[in-house]
């Protein structure tokens, strides 16, 4: 089973375990999906209702722009031409093509996406090949095997480059495209495993390196914040703010009533549809303005595609672990439940954005024009002990060291971004050794 | 968003009725009024605008064979003699990376980034034969103003394709159905904008409106886009 595949894998890399449950089925009632469907595919009215209850805060950038585009009687985005595009997973053929200075060449029986495939199977391959743009950058760096695999550029044990696509843009040009897979899938043991947020994906160093081969310019300051991303961290925001992010997993969305880590959308129920309705619609008016951006704005995907692709990331999920040592993670469960859980709540161990001030991290991203909000979401705990390094910006390395109290000094050296203290989330750093070992414990299983 | 239109040849119709006298005027039977004659009916909106970089136009170089690509990171005293600034008029320069809207080319002649910015649209008609269309104005006005701050040349018209692929197009709208097109977009004099807004008001975090004059068979229609942000070329959003 793959779930349990993956499981498997995180705690083999990180923790040791070998000791995996048998994950409980998440199930999907397929009358409602296709109901919802109908729904959203047929209603401007219920899309747009659906904009304006999910924007957390409607004077961001990213609410701003959806307000003023999305789903308007007249002209925006729904009035721009629908491109369904051909496009194939790109393979070490391709590459190896690339490599000798050759074109290109996407197969002339190539077909765009089947709309009347189911939506799990049109939602998986959008999620493999669905290009969101062209990728320049990434196109030079796969000429460089060595640097490649450096960056996080991996293939799957078909060598197919996971998350990489060829496509006819929208110009008549033969590209290399970037997926959603590029940053939340990965690939283990020769299996791309979707969900799984790639953390060696060094996008910054990708940039650089383009920059320093072919000699096109690059202000200093721009070279400056990309060397400082990292892997696994970028700066995805519409402004121009330095607020990088850690690519986030994909785990158990349909669980979530809230979406990205500063909170910018979230499940606000309307009449009359249930909850499970609106997560659905809400993803989906995600997934569908996040490709029309991507592609400048000059084309939108087929609206399948989209609800197909928010329905199919919808029940990513790892898996859960047993503990390795039941005692002290059911210790570590009571602390939890007892000092965690006012924010860490649910099935997923998020809950309702806090306050920035008090959660008090980086809070760039929390203010930030773009998607700010004032506030963060508290982060998601399914697979969290894959999840490493964490707080939304990555600065701290391990689990340990998130509830180690040296981590607020001055004289803290293990900072994931390098010497000096990682301040903010103080909760757990006030416990005794032996509790924060257990929260640790405890955190493992879910 | 579409503005009242305003007929010209209407409006020049009436004028000369009135200057005539009604003796001279040809009348309608049944109301006595002027008969204007039937005209086109022009069904325009904005579907989007990206405002980024001004590209030159170039077509896609063909297909070429390349030397075997260096390596991706050089020496370090390379990589920072490689880097060059950006020029205060936003020409980009580099030896190795040359400008070209689109940005890389078939067979690994890569090329200095550039995102063209764009204005897209969705026009149609509602008269028995092709009519041209022609983009007689672009301005820029902040958004709920209705000062203009600037203009822009709209230039390279595109048509949206049935095989997915904006191809060039002579302005012709045909008949029957709606038909979705693309215009290369200039840039405004961005240092009269600015001395407009004002010292502190950054232009990337202002929100803009274009506004569009449209002219077919002699009248104008003049267009409204939504609201949008002029974005930083460097800027990935996903």
């Amino acid at each position: 089973m793959r779930r349990h595949a993956i499981a498997v894998a995180i705690a083999a890399a990180l923790v040791g375990c070998d000791t995996p449950a048998e994950p409980e089925p998440v199930p999907t009632p397929p009358e409602l999906r296709l109901d919802a469907r109908e729904q959203w595919l047929s209603s401007r009215e219920l899309r747009r209702s659906t904009a304006e209850a999910a924007l957390t805060n409607h004077d961001n950038l990213y609410s701003r722009e959806r307000l003023a585009s999305w789903a308007l009687p007249e002209g925006g985005w729904d009035a721009l031409p629908v491109w369904n595009p051909r496009a194939v997973q790109l393979t070490r053929e391709h590459v190896t093509s690339l490599q000798r200075g050759e074109s290109l060449r996407l197969p002339p029986d190539t077909d765009p996406f089947d709309l009347e495939r189911s939506d799990e199977a049109l939602g998986q391959r959008a999620f493999l090949e669905l290009p969101l743009r062209a990728d320049e950058f990434i196109e030079r760096a796969l000429l460089d095997d060595a640097f490649a695999q450096r960056v996080g550029l991996h293939r799957n044990r078909m060598d197919e480059y996971t998350g990489l696509v060829v496509f006819a843009d929208i110009d008549g040009r033969t590209r290399v495209g970037i997926t959603c897979a590029l940053c939340h899938a990965t690939v283990l043991d020769g299996e791309t495993v979707p969900g799984f947020a790639r953390r060696d994906l060094d996008y910054g160093r990708i940039r650089l390196a383009y920059h320093d081969v072919t000699g096109a310019p690059l202000a200093d300051e721009l070279r400056v914040r990309m060397a400082g991303w990292g892997p696994g961290r970028a700066d995805i925001t519409g402004d121009d703010d330095e607020d990088p992010v850690a690519i986030p997993d994909l785990w158990r969305l349909g669980e979530l009533d809230v979406f990205t880590q500063a909170g910018t959308l979230q499940v606000q129920p309307f009449d009359p549809y249930s909850v499970a309705d609106v997560r659905r619609f809400v993803l989906a008016f995600r997934q569908e303005t996040q490709i029309i951006q991507a592609n400048s704005e000059r084309t939108r995907p087929p609206r399948e595609i989209a609800w197909a692709l928010a329905q199919a990331i919808l029940d990513f999920d790892p898996g859960r672990l047993d503990a390795q040592d039941p005692a002290l993670a059911a210790r570590g469960r009571m602390l939890f439940d007892a000092q965690c859980d006012e924010c860490h709540s649910g099935p997923t161990g998020s809950g309702a954005p806090v306050a920035a001030e008090r959660v008090g991290t980086h809070r760039a991203l929390a203010d930030s024009r773009a998607r700010g909000t004032g506030r963060f979401r508290p982060a998601p705990l399914v697979g969290v002990i894959g999840a490493a390094p964490y707080f939304h910006d990555g600065t701290v390395a391990t689990l340990a060291d998130l509830f180690d109290p040296a981590r607020l000094r001055a004289d803290f050296t293990r900072g994931a971004r390098g010497p000096g203290p990682v301040p903010g989330h103080a909760y757990g750093t006030q416990l005794p050794a032996t509790d924060r070992s257990a929260l640790v414990a405890y955190l493992q299983t879910w | 968003m579409r503005l009242p239109v305003v007929p010209s040849r209407w409006l020049f119709s009436a004028a000369l009725a009135l200057a005539l006298g009604s003796a001279c005027a040809s009348h309608d039977s049944a109301t006595g009024k002027p008969e204007a004659a039937p005209r086109i009916q022009l069904r325009a909106s904005i579907a989007a605008v990206q405002l980024i970089q001004d590209c030159p136009d170039r077509d896609p170089a063909p297909a070429q064979e390349t030397a075997k690509p260096a390596a991706m990171e050089p020496p370090k005293d390379e990589a920072a003699s490689a880097s060059q600034p950006i020029s205060a008029g936003g020409t980009l320069h580099g030896a190795a990376a040359r400008a070209v809207p689109g940005d890389s080319l078939d067979g690994g002649g890569f090329q200095q980034p550039c995102t063209q910015s764009t204005m897209q649209l969705s026009l149609a008609h509602d008269d028995d034969a092709a009519q041209r269309i022609e983009v007689v104005e672009v301005r820029l006005l902040k958004a709920g103003g209705t000062e203009a701050l600037g203009k822009l040349a709209a230039r390279k018209p595109s048509r949206w394709n049935d095989t997915g692929v904006y191809d060039a197009w002579d302005e012709r709208v045909p008949v029957g159905g709606e038909i979705k097109v693309s215009y290369r977009l200039g840039e405004p004099d961005w240092s009269k904008v600015q001395e407009t807004l004002g010292a502190g008001n950054d232009p990337y975090s202002q929100r803009w409106i274009l506004e569009v004059d449209l002219k077919m068979d002699g009248q104008i229609t003049t267009i409204r886009s939504p609201e949008f942000t002029r974005e930083h070329p460097h800027v990935i959003v996903t």
